[in-house]
């Protein structure tokens, strides 16, 4: 029989020490972002040094490319490094979903499916903030895709495929997180968007998704829809960027417990009830976060705590409370303390959503909004490589019709043999004939000078006109 | 002493041929190296001394029609990285074919030939110089393509000695015609403001050919597919840089704006149109050929972008993607030699058997679609902050899509290559070619994560 410790290892180790790291610099790191970021990598490379079996050096590897992305997106000033921060996360968040779970054609499509997302942000980004405030709708359509607010939130529900400590780190906070923290941090690249617009928006977005989050049907696809529903919400806050940091970093503490706890219950090492106590403080600690900008936002607040419950009677969990199960708690537990509000009357509320969703949970629908709007998307990117492929037949064609058909090739070579022959010796003819004439007449300028450049141009244009047919 | 440095520069290679016939393989890899470290030497010499600044030197070299032509040399900022591009390309593409390619001889003394002009058009100051050296270079370049390669090679290369020389023709009309309105063939008294706008266009058509810019690019796929692939490695890192640099240099430097607006579309409509041709590709060279096409469209998008960031950014594009396709193009060398397929669905499923190849593809395809930490992604970014501050936001989208359209059609062929484990294939050849793959995938690193050498000499660094 063969021994093999699995849960200890080099590899492994490197997770251990990012962790103790991470915790380590929240003690220096006073920047808001940065902060909460040492916070969550802590935990979440804590989890993720129990949780997973395979692979451990690459989570390490893009846990650190994530944090060099947030550190150069939280300190630096130049647009083009704050850009690279940006982008570095995206790639990061590639690499984790492509590869945490093996190379496959789902995770990759899945990881292409997020980042080219997140590239028509970025475009947006460029062309927003490169234009020194002559077009900052487009940096608020890159905040819009990068928080994954409701019309670009397919990229998130995409990126769901990624295991647990992934979807907490990236998809519930950190990534998602910069989208919003954008206008914290660099309020002079929104320019001033009128209040009532914003608002509209932020609570249009923010009930979409949370449709979403009620047709969806496995519990990291709800999670991800409410995540898009409450990112959306915070739009409405971007005229007070200090509330709007604290409440986006009480829901990045909360989703991301939320997450680690989803993946707990789902491998089966926490009893059910243990996970759904924990679950509900989250839930109602997210409700109590919630910014109170007006009635209208009640709406889709709740109907997300609904789709919590829902989401939580979805999950299994297991019959005995294993060590793995012990440890793993930890760190939801930690990022709720962090996040704890004080309790108000509002609790009441949530405890009744929270009891509708568990109930609602036992329906299953069977239609699911991601697919009514990704499908027609797919048909037409199929629809594009066809063009695609057909400008490259096109063009192959052109270029094999100039290498296999010698015909324009020798007729080229046949009218360059015509002139040489013909044209250009007796040009010279002329020219030597007339050279005494040219020379006599540099001085006095007479018609017969006139002709010959007229000769000389005509050649030439020939020539030109020639080459130009070959050419084309 | 910098005369003889500034000369030995594109005297070196050329002299060092007259010799190497003589040699065999294994002499002509120590050889190989040693002239490549001496190159490199001279050079470092040069920036040591001149980093920043420009030295100009000249000779008259004969009078025709009253005018005075001169062996003019200069080193300046833009051409500073381009030779160090040129010693690293050439050296690393020779060292990269003398493993394995047949009359390594001939092979070494016509990339002698092909380093030495390219080297010399980098240098010249003199208008008439410079075409001397764009036509030297030709000649070398289409004995390397009509010698080395695939079944179709020689088609290929009558091809692009074609289309290059057409585009000679109207690059001497254009350059005689301006030299009649300037009264100097030296750069120092070239007034691009005072071209003639006929004369700009003929010049303008002449350098696009070998850019290449959309109608004039059909020779480009044949010769990159059919050509070796250290040829093509010499042909993507340098001898489309000779047609940018000439364009930059000479023609495109401080142009108006209605001559600016022309080229943005001209390069907004070659980026298009080859990223659509290289998004159907099955063939991964073919595909790579494309992508190089794609990326010399930042060149006209960055001059015509009417501010000194965007022309310093198309100066640098040139830098970047000379490293980044020479080693797109070693790779899919080295798969050929290691699988015999090319294409992608032959290809299909070749790293989920090989995982040596993961880490360089990787590398590779990110620095391809300009992920930051590689070079690519600083000229890109240099010409698109360019474009958006010269000319408009709304056209800074153009270059800032193919952000998005070069990474769908580079992910989907990562996609093809990770998945479908039908085939299998042998294990990777790891030898001495993989130290060139790591040590461009290295300069591109640097040139991405430390850009400071690159941009300070511009006036764009830190202070």
């Amino acid at each position: 029989m063969e021994l093999r410790v699995t849960w200890l290892s080099a590899e492994k180790l490197s997770l251990a020490l990012l962790s103790v790291a991470a915790f380590a610099s929240t003690f220096f790191w006073r920047e808001p972002l940065l902060h909460a970021s040492g916070w969550l990598l802590g935990f979440i490379s804590f989890y993720t040094f129990f949780y997973v079996e395979k692979r451990p050096l690459h989570y390490t590897i893009l846990y650190l490319t994530t944090t060099i992305g947030v550190v150069l997106f939280a300190i630096a000033e130049d647009k083009i490094a704050v850009f690279a921060g940006w982008e570095l996360v995206s790639v990061a968040g590639w690499g984790l979903i492509a590869s945490t779970r093996g190379m496959t054609t789902r995770a990759l499509e899945a990881a292409a499916w997020t980042f080219l997302t997140n590239r028509v942000g970025d475009i947006f980004w460029l062309a927003g903030v490169m234009s020194e405030g002559q077009f900052p709708e487009g940096t608020w359509i890159a905040v819009w895709v990068k928080s994954g607010a409701f019309p670009f939130s397919f990229w998130l529900i995409q990126a769901m495929y990624a295991p647990a400590p992934v979807s907490a780190l990236l998809h519930s906070a950190l990534l998602v997180g910069m989208g919003l923290y954008l206008p914290v941090r660099h309020p002079e690249w929104m320019g001033h968007p009128p209040p009532a617009l914003i608002q509209s928006i932020a609570w249009g977005s923010a009930s979409a998704a949370v449709i979403g989050a009620l047709m969806a049907r496995p519990p990291k696809a709800i999670l991800a829809w409410t995540t898009a529903s409450h990112l959306g919400m915070g739009f409405a806050l971007w005229a007070a960027p200090q509330t709007l940091s604290d409440y986006l970093f009480h829901h990045s503490y909360l989703k991301a417990a939320l997450f680690l706890l989803a993946g707990i219950l789902q491998r089966g090492w926490l009893p059910f009830a243990i996970g759904a106590g924990v679950w509900s403080i989250a839930a109602l600690a997210l409700l109590g976060a919630a910014p109170k900008i007006n009635a209208f936002f009640w709406i889709p607040e709740l109907i997300s705590i609904v789709a919590l419950g829902r989401a939580l009677s979805r999950l299994q969990g297991g019959l005995r409370l294993s060590w793995q199960g012990w440890l793993l708690l930890l760190p939801p537990v930690g990022l709720i303390a962090l996040a704890l509000p004080k309790p108000t009357i509002d609790i009441l509320i949530g405890i009744g959503a929270l009891s509708v969703g568990i109930y609602l949970g036992k329906w299953n629908y069977r239609w699911r909004i991601d697919t009514l709007i990704v499908r027609p998307i797919l048909t037409s990117a199929r629809f594009t490589d066809k063009i695609s492929i057909l400008v490259a037949r096109m063009e192959e064609d052109l270029s094999h019709s100039l290498k296999q058909n010698r015909y324009i090739l020798r007729q080229y070579a046949r009218i360059l043999a015509l002139l040489e022959r013909v044209w250009i010796p007796w040009g010279w003819v002329t020219n030597l004939r007339h050279m005494r004439v040219i020379v006599a007449e540099l001085a006095h300028p007479s018609p017969a000078l006139y002709a010959q450049m007229l000769h000389w141009g005509v050649l030439i244009t020939l020539l030109l006109a020639v080459v130009w047919r070959f050419l084309r | 002493m910098e005369i003889f440095a500034l000369n030995s520069l594109w005297l070196l290679p050329i002299i060092m041929t007259f010799f190497t016939p003589l040699l065999s393989r294994t002499a002509l890899i120590g050889v190989a190296l040693l002239q490549g470290l001496l190159h490199i030497g001279a050079w470092a010499w040069l920036v040591l001394r001149w980093y920043g600044q420009v030295l100009r030197w000249n000779l008259p070299w004969f009078q025709m029609g009253g005018y005075t032509f001169h062996y003019a040399l200069v080193l300046h900022p833009g051409n500073l990285w381009l030779l160090f591009l040129t010693i690293v390309i050439g050296y690393s593409a020779l060292l990269y074919a003398l493993t394995y390619i047949e009359e390594p001889a001939q092979f070494t003394v016509f990339m002698g030939l092909t380093l030495g002009f390219s080297q010399g058009l980098f240098l010249a100051d003199d208008v008439m110089l410079f075409f001397v050296f764009y036509e030297a270079s030709l000649i070398p370049a289409f004995l390397l393509i009509y010698g080395w390669g695939g079944a179709h090679r020689r088609s290929a290369a009558i091809q692009f000695a074609l289309f290059t020389l057409s585009g000679s023709v109207f690059l001497l009309v254009g350059l005689l015609w301006g030299m009649k309105e300037m009264g100097s063939s030296l750069k120092e008294g070239w007034h691009i403001a005072r071209l003639p706008l006929g004369a700009w266009w003929l010049m303008s058509i002449g350098l696009a050919v070998k850019l290449p810019l959309l109608p004039l690019h059909s020779w480009l796929g044949e010769a990159h597919v059919e050509a070796d692939s250290a040829v093509s490695m010499v042909l993507a890192g340098l001898l489309l840089k000779l047609g940018g640099y000439g364009l930059l240099y000479w023609v495109w430097d401080g142009i108006p704006s209605a001559q600016a607006i022309s080229l943005r579309i001209w390069g907004m409509l070659t980026l298009f149109y080859a990223v659509a041709v290289a998004a159907g590709q099955t063939d991964l060279k073919r595909m790579i050929a494309f992508t190089s096409i794609a990326h010399m469209a930042f060149v006209p998008l960055g001059a015509g972008s009417e501010s000194s960031l965007g022309k310093w950014g198309a100066y640098h594009q040139l830098f970047t993607h000379g490293v980044v396709s020479a080693g797109l193009f070693a790779w899919i060398g080295l798969v050929e030699k290691s699988t015999s397929y090319r294409s992608l669905r032959q290809l299909s499923g070749f790293l989920q058997r090989s995982r040596g190849w993961t880490l360089p593809t990787l590398f590779l395809f990110a620095s391809a679609i300009g992920v930051p930490g590689m070079s690519l992604f600083i000229s890109e970014m240099l010409v698109i902050g360019g474009t958006a501050s010269g000319a408009g936001w709304l056209w800074a989208l153009v270059p800032a899509s193919s952000l998005l359209l070069t990474g769908a059609y580079f992910l989907r062929a990562l996609r093809e290559l990770f998945t479908s484990e039908n085939q299998s294939f042998p294990a990777p050849i790891i030898d001495t070619k993989w130290f060139i793959l790591w040590l461009l995938i290295f300069i591109s690193g640097i040139a991405g994560v430390y850009p400071g050498p690159w941009l300070e000499v511009w006036g764009y660094g830190r202070n």
